[in-house]
């Protein structure tokens, strides 16, 4: 399948850039539980929309929704999925906890909700039938989460090898610093200053905007390759295991190569 | 949930009254001629036997719906504040309070307000919010920033502020540089006063033109004292902006027979009442200056002597730099009597008919007699004098042209023209509009060399005339401090060269200054790194940032990715233009930090955190001054947990300096700001000349108003004082003289001079050192797809983006109105008060049809930054209201910027008109305003101690 990035910004493709949508909701603009539309109602790719726009709304949470969506391929317990997630460095900078992280996905048709009774057995709808808000909410003794088809056409999409091959291929000029950089991050937990110190005055941080020559900051790359789900922030810039595990397959096939 | 609006009828101002007042505060403006002296009235007698005030605690304040802070007074009842006034003893407002200073009666107990830090509890659009305790959000926000300096360095943060009710303009400038950031904006900026502001300083290193920021005084003088005998607005209502101070001293001059010129598209109060009225194109006014100075160099009105000798325009250019001749350049074996720090030019002297050195010096001390207008050959090169280029950039712009292209006709700009040229003194004042166009720089240099050119300088009646402190009599060759607003911050936050010293001088000030702050590579390297400077170099005199080149930063991420936002003041979704591009980057930005005294929409929608800050009647501050006095703005009352507006970023300031070991990676001081309300209190004091803020508040009318004595404020023809070195003081410029022909515009293109001194920026096209025409870059005579041409301006109701919340005045002004020429209207079967759909190349919105023979056919004007915020739990709204009548909706945030500040085009853009329906979700009946009124809740919050 095509990678595609975690859209945040641009225009919408078909869309008359006049129209600025007076009449929808806007993309962040949230009114509880209609704002990404009845399940039945909606379409897959609608669906698979609706879960880039949530997934991508804040940039703090962004990498998180993303793997809890692969987390959760198997079903998980919502005790089990809080303890996970508190494990993973790119949670330490969120702006929201574990539950509503998942409930935002099952909002956004990323992940189904499961309910159980004390007996572990399934709450169906047809249990809930008859039952006030508070005899519901008893009947439920424990939750668990599970990645949708949806769910898991997002994760198909934005795998981390995927982005990150992306990110190559659309920047060649920039694509040795981006490998020269991820397995110096590899080595071993990096400062920015750090980083920094490696990049500094390479000709890779020239760049043109608007024809203006300019020169980046080396944070640039970090960002792009954070981006990707290469790099993550671990007390120091670290390779991630997708990362580290890109860098060995190509040094594989470079060694195979020669 | 709904209250009715006659639930409100217990407040002492009722809705009755208040429409009365209001109605009252905009007529007294728009009809001073008719009503002067009656709007002097008698103060009615305070809390006297059986008078209205029976009972009620009266304080001195200051009001703070504007800029301008008018005097007034508060009245108290059960700590609650329940009546405001004008103070009768202010010099200009004269006991005048508008109608935004009322509405802080509503604003201050409105139920929109915030008194405690928000955490936001749901999703970026959701309006769910946590409060949470003051050491929390500090620390919270001092996590993100920390995090993110961290991870990506300290030009991961960057701060703003801007958006009416700012208070916070230096601690936003300064904030970023205690991170080591460059990063900061304001939607102001190079859209509001920057470039008139700045180019006063590099064009003669005086006050600016500007009526709508409180530069204009000297007009206002009282009595006998007021010299004036003709004011041009040009791009100006004050009778709106400004109704209770600038707007009463309009009407006050109308009273006393000023004669008036109104240079504005849109017939407003101001021009109502004008002897000539010119409703310039939007976005033309370059022509106009052009056409200005044509008729005033044909007609020979200029003063012969202050332009030959005070001002550059007789010295000769190279054609090659375009710089203005030195005398050593043409004649090596010239010897110059003047200090080193006053060059000699070179003129054609009219005296021997022959090109020779002119040096400074009085008009009768001359050598020479310099020609104005003169161009020819020394050497073998082609010279011009910078008057005879003036000349003939105006030269095409005959009265008959400038009526054709500007929408205007001849005889009324020649009626104008003449009105201004003959009278004895005259002045132009100027407003924002000309800052929100491509045009920015050249419009002030073109209002500032007309009345340069006519000699209209420190006399007694002139707006360019110099007062206080910068104006008293110099005794030194006058300089001009440029970097960091006026040199405040010059050797803090980077050094510059100081206009008026020589070379030498200069290098020996940078040096000692770099030796004694080793600090200065990192000053000019955030200046060079600093977003759109490069292009833009004007804005470094605000240290700002480049706005549109931050959003693509933002949303690029490259050059660098601006990522943890604090924004210090005002809704930015109403103020930015262009704002759904705003809008569309919010996801990129890891946290945002807000402080202000309610939720706006742009809180509603982007906002991770949000401070408390204090309402008006709440904070201690000095106002603006009226002429020579000073007055207090007083801490009338205290709910919540509010804090005064420098305390949130000072006290996360300190939280990041604990996180990071005791050091900031930035600028030291850093951010300039009080960290606790007693440092806020006891600068007030301070500044008021009282002991302590505990005096000040026992004896309020022994310390206010501070009055400066008029012999030490007011002073007239400065620049021929005499000085040290035993010429003329002159003018703080390189030649000593006015720089009509503003030649420091192409070292600042070049080199970034004298601002990025002594390490040069790169170089950017040069600027146009003179007044010259640009056609918009969306002309509505090109564009057949959107064929009017929109521009904005106030109304008397709001302050920027402010008061939305303030039930009363959305009765009067309940939603967003666009003024349509009858006959326009009626080829479009539009009727009054119909709804339309205003579109844009950016977007589209919707407002009521205004129609008006006040607008040309093809002009139409909205109010500027109109913004319903009328989100509320009574009514389903996801937007929060910015996107259905927002101006800024429309507005172009995109190339072609003014080349020297990168403003973008608020004004004079095209737009598409047709009839539509009323859009969802906008409010337009009294009765819908009701839950913005004062609740019974607030007004029942206790009196509180200070947090910090």
């Amino acid at each position: 399948m095509q990678s595609a990035p975690i859209r945040a910004t641009g225009e919408e493709p078909g869309r008359d850039p006049r129209e600025n949508g007076l009449t929808d909701p806007a993309r962040t603009d949230v009114s509880d539980d209609d704002a990404f539309g009845e399940p039945a109602a909606l379409s897959p790719e609608e669906k698979l929309a609706a879960l880039e726009e949530a997934v991508a709304r804040h940039p703090l949470n962004r990498e998180t929704l993303y793997k809890i969506l692969v987390y959760c391929a198997k079903e998980r317990a919502l005790e089990d999925m809080e303890r996970e997630i508190a494990s993973w460095p790119e949670f330490r900078g969120a702006t929201q906890n574990q539950r509503r992280m998942a409930e935002t996905l099952v909002r956004a048709h990323g992940l189904e909700r499961k309910e159980y009774d004390a007996d572990g057995a399934a709450i169906t709808p047809k249990r809930m039938e008859g039952l006030g808000e508070d005899e519901a909410s008893d009947l439920a003794a424990s939750i668990a989460y599970r990645t949708t088809e949806a769910g898991a056409r997002f994760v198909e999409r934005h795998r981390p090898r995927a982005r990150l091959e992306e990110l190559l291929r659309l920047s060649p000029d920039r694509a040795p610093a981006y490998l020269e950089l991820l397995a110096f991050a590899a080595e071993k937990p990096r400062t920015y200053g750090e980083v920094a110190g490696l990049l500094r005055g390479r000709p890779v941080l020239e760049t043109a905007i608007d024809g203006a020559r300019l020169t980046m900051q080396p944070s640039v790359l970090v960002d792009k390759l954070e981006r990707c789900g290469a790099l993550v922030w671990d007390d120091g810039w670290t390779a991630t295991e997708e990362g580290r595990a890109f860098l060995r397959e190509r040094k594989a096939r470079e060694d195979g190569s020669e | 949930m709904r209250r009715k609006v006659e639930d409100m009828a217990e407040t002492t101002l009722t809705r009755r009254s208040f429409v009365k007042a209001s109605a009252l505060a905009g007529a007294a403006a728009a009809f001073g001629a008719s009503l002067s002296g009656c709007i002097q009235e008698a103060p009615e007698q305070q809390g006297q036997d059986g008078g209205a005030e029976e009972g009620l605690v009266r304080m001195k304040t200051s009001c703070h719906g504007c800029i301008q802070m008018c005097p007034a007074i508060a009245y108290l009842q059960d700590g609650v504040v329940v009546k405001l006034e004008g103070d009768p003893d202010a010099p200009v407002s004269r006991g005048s309070l508008c109608i935004k200073g009322l509405n802080q009666l509503h604003t201050m107990y409105s139920p929109r307000r915030i008194l405690h830090p928000l955490r936001r509890a749901g999703e970026r659009g959701e309006n769910k919010w946590e409060v949470i305790s003051w050491d929390e959000a500090v620390e919270e926000a001092a996590t993100h920033i920390c995090d993110a300096i961290d991870k990506y360095g300290p030009y991961a943060f960057f701060a703003s502020v801007g958006g009416g009710g700012s208070y916070s303009f230096m601690e936003a400038m300064t904030l970023p540089m205690a991170f080591g950031s460059p990063t900061v904006f304001e939607p102001g900026c190079a859209q509001c006063y920057l470039p008139r502001w700045s180019l006063s300083k590099l064009f003669y290193g005086g006050n600016d033109q500007s009526i709508a920021d409180n530069a204009v005084q000297e007009i206002f003088r009282t009595g006998d004292d007021n010299k004036a005998e003709v004011v041009v607005l040009w791009g100006a209502q004050p009778s709106v902006s400004q109704t209770a101070e600038s707007g009463r001293g309009m009407a006050e001059l109308r009273a006393k027979g000023v004669k008036t010129i109104v240079v504005d598209p849109n017939f407003s109060p101001d021009a109502v009442k004008a002897d000539v009225w010119l409703p310039v194109r939007p976005a033309t006014d370059t022509g106009l200056l052009l056409c200005w100075f044509r008729y005033i160099f044909e007609n020979k009105l200029y003063d012969e002597e202050f332009t030959k000798y005070w001002t550059n325009l007789p010295f000769l250019i190279d054609p090659d730099t375009k710089l203005p001749v030195k005398a050593q350049e043409l004649f090596p074996d010239f010897k110059q009597s003047t200090p080193e720090n006053t060059p000699a030019y070179v003129c054609y002297d009219l005296k021997t008919n022959a090109v020779a050195p002119f040096e400074f010096s009085a008009p009768a001390d001359a050598a020479v007699d310099p020609e104005i207008f003169w161009q020819g050959e020394f050497n073998g090169k082609a010279y011009k004098t910078a008057g005879q280029i003036y000349r003939e950039e105006a030269e095409p712009w005959t009265l008959e042209r400038t009526a054709e292209n500007c929408w205007l006709e001849a005889d009324k700009i020649e009626e104008a023209v003449r009105l201004y040229a003959e009278a004895g003194v005259a002045g132009i004042c100027n407003g924002v509009a000309s800052d929100m166009t491509e045009s920015a720089s050249q419009v002030p240099l073109g209002c500032m060399g007309l009345d340069a050119v006519m000699g209209y300088i420190n006399k007694p009646g002139c707006t360019m005339t110099q007062y206080g402190a910068a104006g008293a009599p110099p005794t030194k060759r006058p300089v001009t401090y440029n970097n960091g607003f006026d040199g405040m911050f010059s050797d803090m936050y980077g050094i510059g060269a100081v206009v008026g010293m020589s070379d030498a001088e200069n290098e020996e000030r940078s040096k000692k200054l770099g030796e004694e702050n080793p600090q200065q590579e990192l000053a000019n390297q955030l200046l060079i790194d600093r977003l759109g400077m490069k292009d833009h170099k004007g804005l470094y005199a605000w240290c700002h940032s480049h706005i549109p080149t931050v959003r693509q930063a933002i949303a690029t991420g490259e050059p660098y990715k601006p990522r943890v936002w604090f924004d210090m003041s005002g809704n930015k979704l109403a103020m930015l233009g262009n704002a759904k591009s705003w809008y569309d980057v919010f996801p990129e930005i890891d946290y945002i930090i807000g402080q202000y005294p309610m939720l706006t929409s742009f809180h509603v929608e982007a906002a991770d955190l949000v401070f408390p800050v204090r309402e008006w009647l709440e904070e201690p501050m000095v106002n603006m001054t009226q002429l020579n006095t000073q007055w207090l703005q007083n801490e009338c009352v205290h709910i919540g947990e509010t804090v005064s507006h420098s305390i949130p970023a000072a006290q996360v300031v300190a939280k990041c300096r604990e996180k990071m070991g005791g050091e900031l990676p930035g600028l030291v001081p850093g951010y300039i700001g009080n960290a606790t309300e007693e440092e806020v209190k006891a600068s007030v004091a301070e500044t008021l000349h009282a002991p302590s803020w505990d005096e000040l508040v026992a004896d309020t009318d022994r310390y206010v108003p501070y009055v400066t004595p008029e012999e030490d404020y007011f002073h007239y023809n400065q620049h021929e004082t005499v000085v040290d070195d035993g010429l003329p003081a002159g003018f703080g410029t390189e030649s000593r003289k006015v720089e009509v022909y503003c030649q420091i515009l192409l070292k600042l293109a070049r080199t970034g001079y004298p601002f990025c001194y002594p390490k040069p920026q790169e170089a950017c096209e040069d600027y146009s050192p003179i007044c010259a025409y640009i056609e918009p870059a969306e002309s509505p005579l090109a564009d057949e797809e959107y064929p009017f041409v929109l521009t904005s301006g106030r109304v008397p109701y709001f302050h920027h983006g402010t008061m939305r919340h303030a039930a009363l005045s959305r009765e009067l002004f309940p939603t967003a109105e666009i003024r349509i020429n009858p006959r326009s209207a009626a080829e479009l079967g539009i009727e009054h008060m119909d709804w339309v759909k205003v579109s844009s190349r950016r977007g589209e919105v919707h407002a009521r049809a205004y129609l008006t023979e006040g607008v040309n056919p093809r002009t139409v004007w909205m109010e500027r930054f109109w913004n319903p915020e009328c989100y509320d739990e009574s009514q389903a709204n996801p937007t929060a209201g910015w996107r259905e009548c927002n101006v800024n909706v429309l507005t172009k945030n995109d190339a072609p910027f003014n080349e020297v500040y990168g403003s973008y085009t608020n004004r004079g853009f095209t737009v598409r008109i047709e009839k539509s329906e009323r859009p969802a979700n906008v409010w337009v009946e009294p009765e819908e305003f009701a839950p913005f009124l004062p609740s019974d809740e607030m007004k029942a919050e206790a009196r509180t101690e200070d947090v910090f």
